[in-house]
């Protein structure tokens, strides 16, 4: 129910986008009138009203004292809050408010009445709480609504810098999501929180890097010294929160060969990229019977993979780590959508316990098991309840989101998986262990055509040993560039191939 | 009327609400709707020994079917961690495999009123990940689940936590975020 749920929601979203034509339903409210609003030393009044749903509040003479512009918004009924550099967006009729681009579900819609615009509670602690710090407590019997600053927390953060491929990731990795502001200026980026304390003990001391001079860390703010002529874009990843910077070169250095020196755009062909070389850092991935590690293998063979792809054809190849390095499989797919690549290839080694299990598989998306998921959420309204988790509805919809961006390009997928595996089984006389659909995680968020292979079994000592052999690995390169040309000429067709071949 | 009839009178007055009284003291547990089934009609649910049907890996990277006799509780979540201590324990067959390493067991369980089964594994030691193939956790995952979805028809769908927590995975490939449902294509025909 919780992921249906958020589909309504979402539906309830576009309905502020492209509003109905008619009148929203009238809420029934049972009480009206007059409350106060305590903002510690001083008491204003304040309109409200009672619905099924809970108390409603006239937003007006909450904006009068907490601060912010409030202007009737660009579609029918809608109102805007801006605060600062966000923008809030909501209206009647719409049980959800839009923050910048993110959407968050309220109890109720807002409810129209002669002194304004009447919003749940829900709504002001998305602005004012998450933005601003304060809290809100209702009183029905007092008919009074307090607000408070909220205690200060010392928030801990760790920081990651990592650099690859011309591009620096900074991580700051909350185990929840604080209250802040990014501020940006001239070679400067400021996150800054809003009413929490940093926890300075957390941080490790970051390498140096090309692109982000110095990350200089205050009582409530984090900074990166950026270099010259660098951008940097920021995304958030969640489980645990982690907000995400990638800072990169405005014109890439000449001396990243394996980087195109156009900004990343969404191309009609495949000229993006990306290899994912499965694993690496402390999760070493399988271990043969010899010792061989899945990891290492795998960056060996993404490596020789893009050297044979841009020795073949004019595509920019990017890898998600070139270094023993450990990469969460949410990075690896963001690393992929940020770069708007075209193609996806995550490299694996396979393992069982039997060692006569031998061949290779290649893998596309399995979104199955989520619609099901849906279908079964819907029979059990009390899942989220029974997780125990309060974030559940929104990381649904996130769910749902991550979902719906591989399952657009399922066909593809299937039909690059289709030409991977017969090219492996042609060139290296494997078991053909076939195409096969799978919920892997590193391929469900990616927003372009994403294969898993499973190049062979380490477990099998013939294999194992076959992998370790260059020669044998030149051919399954080979074979590998073959399945990308050959779905290159699919998707591009004959005469843009050839044009592009033109000098 | 004189004072023998009026004290006659009452006593009849207060014997009859003393018999309405009783009459209402002895009806008020009893169910006050058709339908309902007072609890000690209830048949009362034994152990049993019953035949399982465990699902392990074997040769080529498939899923058989061992069978087991187990001595099921009533209880379907007695039942649920006596199915999953077996299986954890791995196979009796010398052709099959345990799916999961020694260092993974039954942290705790608990199935909702839907049907939904929270599997909660510890695992124990110093390096938290798996040094698994996709193929490896995907007979593992699914060999565990549908151990408990094929045997236990109560139960819809598994959450497998890790450590007491939902991860993205459990070994590093396959999503867990996820109801997990019974996957019969790992399965093999026949017993190797």
């Amino acid at each position: 129910m919780a992921r249906l749920l958020c589909l309504l929601l979402l539906g309830g979203q576009l309905a502020v986008v492209a509003p109905a034509a008619e009148e929203p339903q009238p809420v029934a409210l049972y009480e009206s009138g007059l409350a106060t609003l305590d903002i510690g030393r001083r008491q204003v009044p304040l309109g409200y009203s009672v619905s099924v749903f809970g108390p409603v509040f006239t937003l007006r003479s909450i904006v009068v004292q907490l601060g912010g512009e409030l202007k009737l918004g660009p579609l029918y009924q809608s109102h805007e809050l801006i605060l600062g550099d966000t923008q809030f967006l909501f209206g009647p009729g719409s049980s959800a408010v839009t923050v910048g681009t993110e959407i968050y579900p309220l109890t109720q819609a807002p409810i129209p009445a002669e002194d304004g615009l009447k919003v749940p509670l829900d709504l002001l602690e998305t602005i004012y709480g998450e933005k601003m710090g304060y809290e809100f407590q209702w009183d029905p019997a007092g008919r009074t609504l307090k607000v408070r600053r909220q205690p200060q927390r010392q928030v801990p953060v760790t920081i990651d810098l990592v650099h690859l491929q011309g591009i620096t990731t900074v991580v700051l990795q909350f185990p929840y999501q604080p209250r802040y502001r990014i501020h940006r200026a001239a070679n400067l980026i400021e996150v800054e929180l809003i009413g929490d304390r940093l926890n300075p003990e957390m941080v490790k001391a970051l390498p140096t890097d090309p692109l982000v001079r110095d990350v200089k860390l205050g009582q409530q703010e984090i900074r990166l010294v950026l270099a010259k002529d660098v951008e940097a874009e920021d995304y958030i990843l969640q489980d645990p929160f982690r907000l995400v910077f990638d800072v990169y070169r405005k014109t890439p250095a000449t001396s990243a060969p394996t980087l195109d020196p156009t900004p990343p755009t969404r191309s009609s062909g495949v000229r993006t990229i990306v290899i994912d070389p499965g694993h690496g850092g402390s999760d070493t991935g399988a271990i043969g019977l010899s010792g061989t590690q899945e990891k290492d293998l795998t960056l060996t063979l993404a490596r020789a993979l893009r050297a044979r792809l841009m020795e073949r054809m004019p595509v920019r190849v990017v890898l998600t780590r070139n270094e023993d390095a450990e990469l969460p499989l949410e990075t690896r797919t963001a690393l992929a959508n940020q770069q708007k690549a075209d193609l996806f290839i995550s490299l694996h080694l396979n393992s069982v316990q039997s060692p006569t299990a031998n061949g290779a598989e290649t893998y596309f998306s399995s979104l199955e098991a989520s619609d099901e998921y849906a279908a079964q959420a819907a029979e059990t309204e009390n899942l989220v309840a029974a997780a125990g988790d309060d974030g559940d509805a929104l990381y649904d919809l996130q769910l749902i989101l991550w979902d719906l961006a591989q399952s657009q390009y399922l066909a593809q997928s299937q039909q690059f998986a289709k030409l991977v595996q017969d090219e492996l089984n042609d060139a290296l006389g494997l078991n053909n262990r076939g195409v096969k659909q799978a919920p892997f995680r590193v391929l469900i968020g990616a927003s372009m055509p994403a294969v898993l292979v499973e190049c062979g079994f380490l477990s099998n000592p013939e294999e194992e040993q076959a992998l370790l052999d260059p020669a044998y690995r030149s051919q399954l390169i080979n074979a590998l560039v073959r399945a990308v040309m050959r779905y290159r000429a699919a998707v591009m067709g004959p005469r843009a191939l050839a044009d592009e071949a033109l000098p | 009327m004189n004072r023998r009839t009026a004290g006659l009178f009452l006593a009849v007055v207060l014997l009859l609400a003393l018999g309405i009284v009783a009459l209402w003291w002895s009806q008020r547990d009893r169910p006050a709707a058709s339908g309902q089934v007072p609890a000690s009609d209830t048949p009362e649910l034994e152990a049993a020994e019953v035949v399982a049907d465990l699902y392990f890996p074997g040769k080529g990277g498939r899923l058989f079917v061992e069978q087991r006799a187990l001595h099921m509780a009533a209880a379907l979540e007695e039942r649920l961690t006596s199915l999953l201590e077996t299986f954890l324990m791995g196979p009796e067959g010398d052709n099959l495999y345990p799916a999961f390493p020694p260092e993974v067991s039954l942290g705790g369980l608990t199935v909702t009123d839907e049907g939904i089964a929270f599997v909660d594994l510890t695992i124990t030691g110093q390096n938290t990940h798996l040094p698994w193939g996709s193929k490896q956790e995907m007979l593992a995952v699914y060999g565990l689940v549908d151990t408990v979805l094929l045997n236990l028809p109560e139960i819809q769908g598994v959450i497998l936590l890790r450590n007491g927590e939902q991860r993205a995975t459990f070994g590093g490939h396959l999503d867990t975020t996820r109801l997990l449902l019974a996957n019969e294509e790992l399965v093999a025909e026949r017993v190797p």
